[in-house]
């Protein structure tokens, strides 16, 4: 008899409990995503004002292609309208679950800090480079001819013409770097930095040879002209 | 006596007028050879003339002109003067300020176009560096 009532009670007091939480599950949404829905707000809002840092910076880069510049214009206009449209959602979530898989959202289906915003610097920074190339390729013409010129007058051009050398190789390399580097890190999407973090890597290190190459090349431009003018 | 007197008389007259053309002809050897030394005056723009003959490197035509030939001189002058013009068309060259001789083989906007460039790269660091950043930010 008295196993029999203590097995009852335990199971009286167990639905209780079970009954009670229940409740408190059923209570407790609105103040916990009121918190919450804050904090994913937050999060979007800092990402659309990012996104609107980005359109003035790509709209202000004189280098940046057309072509680059409107794949640009288009991700992180599709990008900033979808913000918006989860951030109606998420106001009007009324469940924990889903509140917090919006949230995550927010973050990664517009990788707006890790793709996007890289994405746009590196491109800017690859037109750039793009241009000093061409800028580059141009002075090696004009160079070669003051060396030539130099030489007719009697100069010992060896050293300038070793270092026309150099700079026409070093042009090559950041050519080669370039080719189509920058169609391809703006095609890539947040999915596949979501599947590899890395995925900018090859980009970013493709633009800092490229910019170390183009540097020395320009080195050797000046060196030549001061060579010239000794 | 008298007959002594007269002969000796015209003796010494004989004499004067020998030694006054004597003197004449001292004198008017004297002027000729006065008259040779002012002749080399004609030389000196003769020099003046082989001075502008000289050939220069174009770049340095304009050096020419100013320098300065004596016109007029004496015979050990101008022999200065044309060693000198020997020496100059090297030395001219050698004299022309630095920035002359690039000027024909360095285009201005050559040097400009490699400043340009390299501040267009040095724009880059900042862009690399805002890429970096917002990468590590991650989200």
């Amino acid at each position: 008899m008295n196993t029999k009532h203590t097995i009852t009670a335990i199971s009286v007091g167990l639905v209780g409990i079970l009954a009670f939480a229940g409740t408190a599950s059923a209570t407790r949404p609105t103040g916990d995503l009121s918190a919450a829905k804050a904090k994913c707000d937050a999060a979007v809002a800092q990402r659309t004002t990012e996104i609107d840092k980005l359109t003035t910076r790509a709209n202000s880069a004189k280098n940046l292609t057309a072509d680059h510049h409107a794949t640009i214009n288009s991700f992180l206009s599709t990008s900033r309208s979808g913000l918006v449209d989860l951030q109606a959602k998420i106001d009007a979530d009324t469940d924990a679950a889903t509140l917090k898989t919006d949230c995550q959202n927010v973050a990664s289906v517009f990788r707006v800090f890790a793709l996007r915003s890289p994405q746009v610097h590196l491109a800017i920074v690859g037109d750039r480079e793009a241009a000093v190339l061409a800028y580059g390729n141009g002075l090696v013409t004009k160079l070669d001819v003051a060396i030539q010129k130099a030489a007719a007058n009697g100069k010992d051009v060896t050293d300038a013409t070793m270092k026309l050398v150099d700079l026409n190789a070093k042009l090559a390399d950041a050519t080669s770097l370039l080719n189509g580097v920058v169609d391809a890190e703006l095609a890539l999407t947040p999915d596949q930095w979501n599947a590899d973090h890395n995925v900018l890597s090859t980009t970013t290190t493709a633009l800092r040879t490229a910019q170390q190459d183009l540097l020395a090349a320009l080195a050797d431009g000046q060196a030549i002209v001061a060579d010239l003018k000794a | 006596m008298n007959h002594t007197a007269t002969h000796r008389s015209k003796v010494v007259r004989v004499t004067l007028g020998v030694a006054a053309s004597i003197g004449f002809a001292t004198l008017t050897a004297c002027g000729s050879t006065a008259k040779s030394s002012q002749e080399v005056d004609t030389v000196a723009p003769a020099i003046s003339v082989v001075s502008d003959t000289v050939s220069l490197p174009t770049d340095v035509a304009a050096t020419s002109t100013s320098s300065p030939v004596p016109t007029t001189t004496v015979a050990s002058a101008v022999t200065a003067t044309t060693t000198t013009i020997t020496a100059t068309t090297p030395l001219k060259v050698a004299a022309v300020p630095s920035g002359v001789a690039a000027v024909a083989v360095i285009d201005p906007a050559l040097e400009q176009a490699l400043k340009d460039a390299e501040a267009m790269l040095g724009a880059n660091r900042q862009d690399l560096n805002d890429a970096a950043a917002a990468a590590a930010n991650g989200g």
